[in-house]
């Protein structure tokens, strides 16, 4: 609503005055706001209007209300009260005169709030937090390695066409081969060269019908079944002794029992791993100690040789080369 | 520093404004001390007062009317406001009631307190035509309780 400096004197033709501009003119028209116009229009619109008498009045009667409204009086120690009264955060603040302390005393301690806050939050949501980053294993896993399982080593087949040279680089597995049989008597594994014999299939498929129903696991050893026959002789001309019980082996139902013949010539000496049937076998142990003495021992194995037959190593050693070190 | 004027236009401002002694006091006081910490802070000239009193007054009001128990009063005669004799608070009460906020405060700060339009104008951020706009609204809707209440008495 426009001051009453800031109304336009009203020109030419008397207006006739809308209610909605008297409801709008009647405040200023009681606070004598009104140009002298406007007045008096007003003024003759109350004298034909009933509605914007009353409305005048209502006007008055709530000003003369407020006049005396605006006569309350506040007390003496209210005003007191409410001047020296201060909230907690106020008093604690003038307590410890926060404000004059030094700048970077200030600042350090604020610092010191903010990171307690901070580790406060994270520590109690670590939890959560812990879940963003990548799960790290701690347990390293390395291969599983069976230490008791020997080398196993590719069986060599030597042959009269292979070259001395390789047969003498077979000859550290051989000997390999050969420390393992008398150290490990009781080894599950086989580490010789051996080829499954035809007796031995049915064994694999009862113990086959056997893991049907039995669980066994994963590296379990076999359990020794069958045996063989370690014999162990020092003779000296070991070229001449190995052909002639060689010979002799064969004459009494000798037969190779791995990968290689009868009579394998080492560096150290000869070996022969053969089978015989068990009907030979005292034949057998004269004929060897018409060489020399012998020396024999029975050991359980897992290969299991057919009904009626027995198998044997035998190892030769060379004497002459025995002596020569010595 | 606050005139002694001043501290009862705070006082009643907020006496009329909640109707609850209480929460009278504690908006009069918290209004009280955010004026003084704001005349420290800033050179505050006389004239400019009322405006800053009506700015601020408005906003613990806003802050503090969430606390309002009910629209029933609780006002007192040992409380620290008196009456004049013979005004009745009820068509006041009754007017708190059926009007809206922003016509109540501006009678209050316009013909309780005897505040100037512009100054009124000034502390809340509007002109001059809206505040009489507001006050001739607020009169009609009080004249009107005040004409009821006097029919009945």
């Amino acid at each position: 609503m426009a001051k009453p400096s800031e109304y336009h004197p009203l020109k030419g033709k008397k207006r006739h005055l809308s209610w909605f501009l008297v409801e709008e003119m009647m405040y200023d028209y009681v606070i004598g706001q009104l140009d002298s116009g406007r007045r008096k229009a007003l003024s003759e619109y109350l004298e034909t209007s009933k509605e914007a008498r009353d409305l005048e009045r209502r006007l008055k009667d709530a000003i003369e209300y407020c006049n005396s409204l605006s006569q309350t009086e506040v007390s003496e120690p209210l005003m007191e009260k409410l001047v020296k009264s201060k909230s907690l955060w106020n008093r604690w603040v003038g307590f410890i005169a926060w404000k004059q302390w030094p700048e970077a005393t200030r600042w350090t301690l604020e610092a010191f709030a903010v990171s307690l806050v901070v580790a406060f939050i994270v520590a109690v949501s670590w939890p959560k937090i812990s879940n963003w980053f990548p799960e790290r294993q701690s347990d390293v896993v390395l291969a599983e390695l069976d230490k008791k399982k020997a080398e196993v080593v590719e069986p060599i087949v030597a042959t009269p066409e292979k070259k001395s040279s390789e047969v003498e680089s077979q000859s550290a597995a051989i000997t390999l081969l050969q420390v393992a049989e008398n150290s490990q008597p009781k080894s599950t594994l086989s580490i010789e060269e051996e080829t499954p014999v035809v007796g031995q299939q049915d064994d694999v498929v009862e113990a086959a019908a056997e893991e049907v129903t039995v669980v066994k696991p994963a590296v379990e050893k076999p359990k020794p079944k069958g045996f063989v026959y370690r014999a162990f002789m020092t003779l000296g001309k070991i070229e001449e002794v190995t052909e002639e019980i060689r010979l002799k082996l064969q004459t009494l139902g000798g037969q190779k029992a791995g990968e290689v013949r009868m009579g394998w010539r080492k560096p150290k000496g000869s070996y022969f791993h053969f089978s015989i049937p068990e009907s030979n076998y005292d034949t057998v142990v004269e004929m060897l100690r018409s060489f020399g003495p012998v020396q024999i021992a029975k050991d359980p194995h897992w290969r299991v040789m057919p009904e009626g037959k027995i198998r044997i190593i035998l190892w030769v050693e060379d004497m002459d080369l025995k002596k020569q070190n010595l | 520093m606050i005139s002694e004027a001043q501290l009862r236009s705070i006082a009643l401002f907020f006496y009329f404004a909640f109707q609850d002694e209480k929460l009278a006091e504690q908006a009069s006081a918290k209004t009280i001390a955010r004026i003084q910490r704001r005349q420290k802070e800033q050179d505050i000239a006389e004239a400019e007062m009322d405006s800053i009193i009506v700015s601020i007054t408005q906003k613990i009001w806003r802050n503090h009317k969430k606390y309002i128990q009910n629209t029933q009063s609780s006002v007192s005669a040992e409380g620290g406001w008196l009456l004049d004799k013979g005004v009745d608070l009820g068509p006041w009460q009754q007017f708190r009631k059926e009007t809206v906020e922003d016509e109540f405060l501006v009678l209050i700060w316009s013909k309780i307190l005897k505040m100037n339009d512009e100054s009124i104008s000034k502390g809340l951020g509007v002109t001059t035509g809206t505040i009489r706009h507001r006050v001739g609204r607020a009169l009609k809707l009080l004249g009107s309780t005040v004409c009821e209440e006097t029919t009945r008495g």
